[in-house]
């Protein structure tokens, strides 16, 4: 093997673990040793226990806030993130062939089918998403003057990611019998080569990069909301 | 690009700028660690998208024509960026090779911005995160305080005089009583009826603490508030000494916050009252309702915090008073007050108490917590600053004039004396008043409704 594909495939994802895990450790306590000794809700607030459950959940799912301002933003935003869970748990399969035995425990048999299109049409989506979302902050003159160089970085690092993952999806050969295997020998510590097509080590690269970044960027807004949430609908 | 307006909000040289600029830099690595709402500041500043959703409802970004200076995150982001360059290990990598050095005139620049916000948490609502960036910048004023940085009105004409004389306003007790035999005068000419302002009783159910602005401007609404608290046989008192219940530190300094704070509760214990009511104030309601509690670690808090909304709007669904709305007939509208709305959480107690006092009550649009901010919240509404009040008039407060012209009504009715003081500038600066408009308080109108 190349010392390069020794690099990224066997010994940086150990690194990209850490700091990510590591990084999102130390972000939320961060957030949560610090004080808040006042109730700081923005009413109106639902009065009870599950209210505020269900309220912090609509919020979660349906960007309801986002609602009530620019459509054009929530739409966008909606697709992206609806679009980056299906992909999330689509890669369970990477990883593990659990997913496909439950599922044909269940009855289920096209699940290659399901997978390359529902799979195909999210990781479609979500590049499109990401374009809109980076076109509307460079065109639109309030959303470019609060950007900052971070801001076209985080989207630039996500589409990256997105678009050398649907390289790999659609022009590549790299099957899920040799992802699970290369996946599974990491997680004991007995790394076998990865995958030999190209298009597998610059996805698996600049992914890790992504998630060594993720904690230290505006990206973990998916933890941190909820800290900010749970305060403002407490009363 | 431009970095700064023509107004000019703090009493500050840019001598003084420079030297404080290096302090200043030192001062935000503490930002979130001091402060009592360290973790939503925290939040606050990590997790912003930069999505833009919340620019375009910043009641002073729409007036000033959507000026990038105004831009509520170009604001926050003057925080946010210096807080990650210096706190932050992604910061420190990024700022490695920024050449640029934090100076006076940044400094005068973050300064003036933060107070260029009236921290109305209007933003908020539209944002999916809940990012709080009226706290940043309430945050950014108190580091600014730390640094000897502060509205004079705000620090030395006011939270000053109040924790020397009592009341930011200067009123001693002669004064004051004074006042209120004045007040007893014109009750008994308007209505016929002999009220007696109890002062300092001891043992009574509720100690009545109004803005100390009200005797002077607003005494409508302290008389007001009086004629129903006699209506109903209630057991109140007011208090001579510590009797102004603003609390400026809110607005910019922790420091006062807690001291105004705590001469407030020294007061309801000294009458060991059951209840202390803030009268027609917004912010003092706020304070006294999510910090009193604090002032007491080792016990529970010996008295109940109301403000009067609650109290006649109980007396109201009790049948203890009786209206008339006839008496009322000109079309009046309600201001939600943040302080109130937003951050108290009293939306349905004033409607329904105007809607039993008024007969045409209009609903203004946007309402609720989507209100626009009068312009005058976080204590712009007493500053007039080196040069401040036209920024106040012409920009603070425009939407809420182009609001209250929409519904049409003659009056405009606020429960806080902060909104009340800006409505009464704003009707006079825009020629409202040449078209019938006028402001009230609302226990003004309750009192002129009031069936003996």
């Amino acid at each position: 093997m190349e010392p390069y594909v020794v690099a990224i495939a066997w010994i940086l994802p150990y690194f990209t673990i850490a700091i990510f895990v590591g990084g999102l450790s130390f972000k939320s306590m961060n957030w949560l040793r610090r004080r808040m000794l006042v109730k700081w809700a923005l009413y109106p607030v639902p009065t009870s226990g599950p209210g505020r459950i269900e309220c912090l959940l609509v919020e979660i799912f349906t960007l309801r806030s986002l609602s009530k301002t620019s459509k054009g933003l929530w739409i966008g935003s909606l697709t992206f993130h609806a679009a980056l869970i299906l992909i999330i748990l689509g890669h369970i399969r990477v990883f593990s062939a659990a997913p496909d035995y439950l599922m044909k425990q269940a009855g289920m048999t096209s699940i290659d089918t399901l997978s390359l299109v529902a799979g195909g049409a999210a990781g479609l989506a979500i590049v499109i998403a990401a374009v809109y979302l980076l076109a509307r902050r460079v065109s639109i003159p309030y959303v470019r003057d609060i950007s900052t160089v971070s801001d076209y970085l985080d989207i630039l690092l996500l589409m990256a990611v997105f678009m050398s993952g649907d390289y790999m999806r659609f022009f590549s050969r790299v099957t899920l019998d040799e992802t699970r295997a290369f996946f599974m020998s990491l997680a004991y510590f007995a790394p076998r080569p990865p995958p030999g097509d190209p298009a597998f080590i610059l996805h698996f690269l600049v992914a890790q990069i992504f998630l060594m970044y993720l904690p230290f960027s505006k990206l973990v807004h998916f933890l941190g909301q909820l800290v900010n949430q749970k305060i403002v609908v407490t009363a | 690009m431009k970095a700064e307006d023509e107004y000019k909000a703090l009493p500050v040289d840019d001598a003084k700028y420079d030297e404080l600029a290096p302090q200043f830099v030192e001062a935000i690595k503490k930002l979130n660690k001091s402060t009592v709402f360290g973790r939503i500041l925290s939040t606050s500043l990590d997790i912003c998208s930069k999505c833009g959703a919340c620019v375009e409802h910043c009641p002073i970004y729409l007036a000033s024509g959507k000026q990038r200076l105004y831009n509520p995150i170009v604001r926050t982001n003057l925080l946010r960026k210096l807080f990650r360059q210096h706190t932050t290990p992604t910061g420190k990598l990024l700022y490695t090779f920024s050449r640029h050095q934090f100076e006076g005139a940044d400094l005068r620049a973050l300064a003036e911005s933060v107070y260029r916000c009236t921290i109305c948490r209007r933003c908020s609502e539209f944002c999916t995160f809940k990012v709080d960036n009226a706290l940043i910048v309430r945050e950014g004023r108190v580091l600014l305080d730390s640094l000897g940085i502060a509205p004079r009105e705000l620090r030395e004409d006011g939270a000053d005089k109040q924790l020397t004389i009592g009341a930011a306003t200067g009123m001693n007790k002669d004064a004051f009583l004074g006042i209120l035999r004045f007040m007893e005068d014109d009750i008994h000419e308007r209505t016929g009826k002999t009220i007696h302002f109890p002062v300092d009783r001891k043992g009574a159910d509720m100690l009545v603490l109004h803005n100390a602005g009200d005797y002077l401007a607003f005494m409508g609404d302290v008389m007001g508030i009086a004629e129903v608290l006699d209506e109903v046989g209630a057991s109140w008192t007011l208090n001579t000494g510590f009797n102004d219940v603003v609390n400026y530190g809110l607005f910019f300094s922790d420091n006062y916050l807690v001291k105004i704070l705590k001469r407030h509760c020294e007061e309801a214990e000294r009458l060991g009252v059951k209840t202390l009511v803030v009268g027609e104030c917004g912010h003092a309601y706020k304070v006294l309702k999510l910090f009193a509690k604090s002032v007491y670690a080792d016990r529970p808090l010996p008295f109940e915090i109301k403000s009067i909304l609650q109290v006649t709007d109980d007396y109201l669904r009790e049948g203890r008073l009786r209206l008339n709305p006839e008496r009322n007939p000109e079309p009046v509208t309600y201001h939600d007050s943040c302080n109130l709305g937003r951050m108290g959480g009293l939306y349905e107690e004033p409607r329904r108490i105007l809607k039993a006092s008024c007969k045409d009550f209009r609903e203004m649009r946007p309402n609720r917590e989507l209100n626009y901010c009068c312009g005058g919240g976080s204590g712009f509404a007493i500053m007039a600053g080196p040069a401040f009040l036209p920024f106040r008039m012409k920009i603070a407060g425009k939407m809420k004039v182009d609001q209250i012209s929409e519904t049409g009504a003659k009056k405009v009715v606020s429960v806080c004396s902060n909104c009340k003081a800006q409505l009464r500038e704003l009707i006079q600066y825009y020629g409202l008043d040449q078209q019938g408009v006028t402001f009230s308080g609302l226990h003004e109108l309750v009192a002129n409704a009031l069936v003996h």
